[in-house]
């Protein structure tokens, strides 16, 4: 099964300049993109971004271990977006670097306990995580609460221009 | 646009499953098993009740079927809604004013 | 010996791949959509999705790119026509070629890259911009209308680029519910109307030129246009005053959540 995101270039910038700011103590942010979903031939899955939702600054924990740790209170205020607005969720976070954002350890392990959690509130939506980084993006989505995610393989960012990444064969 | 739950529930007494769907301004009913008169064949489909004029095509309200019938009703046309194929057939001056019920069973009078 | 791509090399050492990858769908095969279809081809675009579900007449050979009078014998698709229009110019592009109705068969349309509507009806083509809007693919449309004016005649015609977070055709006045409502009262036929091969031509090209602006730009200064009108008495070709060029507007016909996607993934839907 191939997953294709597309994403306006308009959001893009919106998430970058929001995962961008500094925080009074997290080195980094964090914020939730809500997608809705469409398939296409062969059983493939095609996720188009909506709207993206930074956490709050006080919804962030101290924690010098991570980057960025986030409190029950933005899962609950993400959980309540799924379920109002009825869209799949995906942890959004940035990489301060030029060039394919690839997960850390640290992020594999961390969605790998939280993402499954937002089958409890959209069951039958995809959820999943996104990566930015300073001029590319790269994701994983996870189908179901069970299995294991499987990567974005091709992205288009519409607007002027439109920009392809990955490969859609 | 929404519907007061007594007009959804007296709705779904014919048509079980009755739910509004928006796309754009306009809302819909979908009727995931709608009966058609009998004699018609199939005899049951899916349909889009829009109750409201919405200012798309100078109808009152409309109903949509995922098949169309061409021995009855007229002037059938093919549209692209929610995603879904749908045909529909010309029959104007249902109020949007009626119950929920009576709108539909008014347009299904037009396919007896 | 040079390649097929030499001469259009200004658009990018990346332009070949990014065309050749390009999926493009061309709703309508008439006076508009045909031409269209051959300069793709020659450009170099490598997937194409093409519908329409009509048949060729002798009507159409007035404008119709790539028909011919056997074809028109033989009652040939439109369809089957532009397909081999693109076998001959590429031979390497891959085609699906639907003769049906694309309301019927707009699930294809869901993994294209661009999609031009070339169709005559404005509901049609308000139904196919909402199918573009829900799957994030920026809608490129052509009109063409020649307007009587006592004893003369006036030519006419726009495209129009549709894409998230820009206006749509609503708010380029280009559908409006009197339009509607005075197809609606014509049971949707909106063919028939007086359509000749140059205009659909200019046009068809601007909106090529308008598509390669988004793919391949070529001039980092150049603003996108997303209006374009047509003179063609003068003729004349100019952004629209109001909204040609493209800037982001907040557009109050699209943008919710309801909107994107297709409203039944996830739902059980009883057949």
């Amino acid at each position: 099964m191939k997953i294709h995101l597309r994403i306006t270039r308009e959001l893009l910038a919106n998430a970058r300049s929001d995962l961008t700011r500094p925080h009074a103590f997290a080195h980094e942010r964090v914020g939730f993109t809500a997608c809705k979903f469409g398939s296409v031939q062969n059983g493939d899955i095609v996720i188009l971004a909506h709207s993206y939702y930074p956490v709050a600054d006080e919804d962030y924990i101290r924690d010098s271990r991570y980057g960025a740790l986030i409190g029950s209170e933005a899962f609950r205020k993400a959980f309540q977006l799924a379920y109002s607005n009825n869209v799949g969720l995906f942890h959004t976070h940035l990489h301060p670097h030029q060039g394919l954002p690839r997960p850390s350890r640290i992020d594999l392990r961390e969605t790998a306990k939280f993402v499954p959690d937002f089958f409890n509130v959209r069951l039958a939506l995809p959820h999943g995580a996104l990566i930015l980084s300073r001029d590319s993006l790269s994701g994983r989505v996870w189908t179901s609460a069970q299995m294991p995610p499987k990567p974005i393989s091709h992205i288009t960012i519409v607007g002027a221009p439109i920009e392809t990444l990955g490969c859609r064969k | 646009m929404s519907f007061s739950d007594e007009a959804l529930a007296e709705l779904r007494t014919v048509c079980p499953g009755a739910v509004p769907m928006d796309e754009g301004e306009i809302t819909y009913i979908y009727l995931p098993s709608l009966k058609l008169p009998t004699g018609r064949s199939p005899s049951e489909v899916e349909g889009l009740l829009r109750p409201q004029a919405a200012g798309i095509d100078g109808y009152s309200t409309r109903l949509y079927l995922s098949a169309q019938y061409p021995e009855c009703g007229k002037n059938w046309t093919q549209h692209r809604i929610l995603d879904k194929p749908w045909y529909t057939f010309s029959y104007n001056n249902v109020p949007s004013s009626l119950r929920l019920v009576e709108i539909l069973a008014n347009h299904l009078e037009e396919l007896r | 010996m040079m390649n097929r791509s030499e001469r259009q090399s200004f658009l990018g050492e990346d332009s070949d791949t990014i065309l050749s990858a390009l999926r493009v769908a061309i709703v309508g095969l008439g006076g508009g959509g045909s031409h269209i279809v051959q300069q793709l081809a020659h450009i170099g675009v490598g997937h194409f999705l093409i519908m329409d579900h009509d048949q060729i007449e002798a009507s159409n050979l007035n404008r119709l790119v790539g028909g011919t009078a056997a074809d028109v014998r033989r009652s040939e698709w439109k369809a089957a026509i532009a397909a081999r229009v693109i076998r001959r110019v590429n031979p390497r592009a891959k085609t699906i070629a639907e003769c049906t109705r694309w309301e019927e068969r707009a699930e294809l349309l869901r993994s294209c890259d661009i999609i031009f509507g070339c169709i005559d009806s404005f509901s049609g083509r308000a139904e196919l911009e909402t199918v573009a809007r829900r799957y994030l693919i920026p809608y490129i449309d052509i009109g063409m209308d020649v307007h009587e004016q006592g004893a003369r005649f006036s030519i006419t015609g726009q495209v129009a680029l549709s894409m998230p977070g820009y206006a749509c055709l609503r708010c380029m006045n280009i559908i409006r519910p009197e339009l509607l409502a005075e197809e609606a009262r014509k049971y949707g036929a909106s063919g028939g109307k007086p359509q000749v091969v140059w205009p659909n031509g200019v046009l068809a090209s601007l909106a090529v030129g308008v598509m390669m602006q988004l793919v391949t730009p070529w001039h980092d200064e150049h603003q996108p246009v997303h209006l374009l009108e047509y003179d063609g008495n003068v003729p004349e070709i100019h952004p629209a005053s109001s909204t040609g060029f493209l800037t982001a507007v907040d557009c109050s016909h699209y943008g919710s959540a309801a909107d994107l996607g297709n409203p039944w993934y996830g739902r059980l839907v009883h057949r």
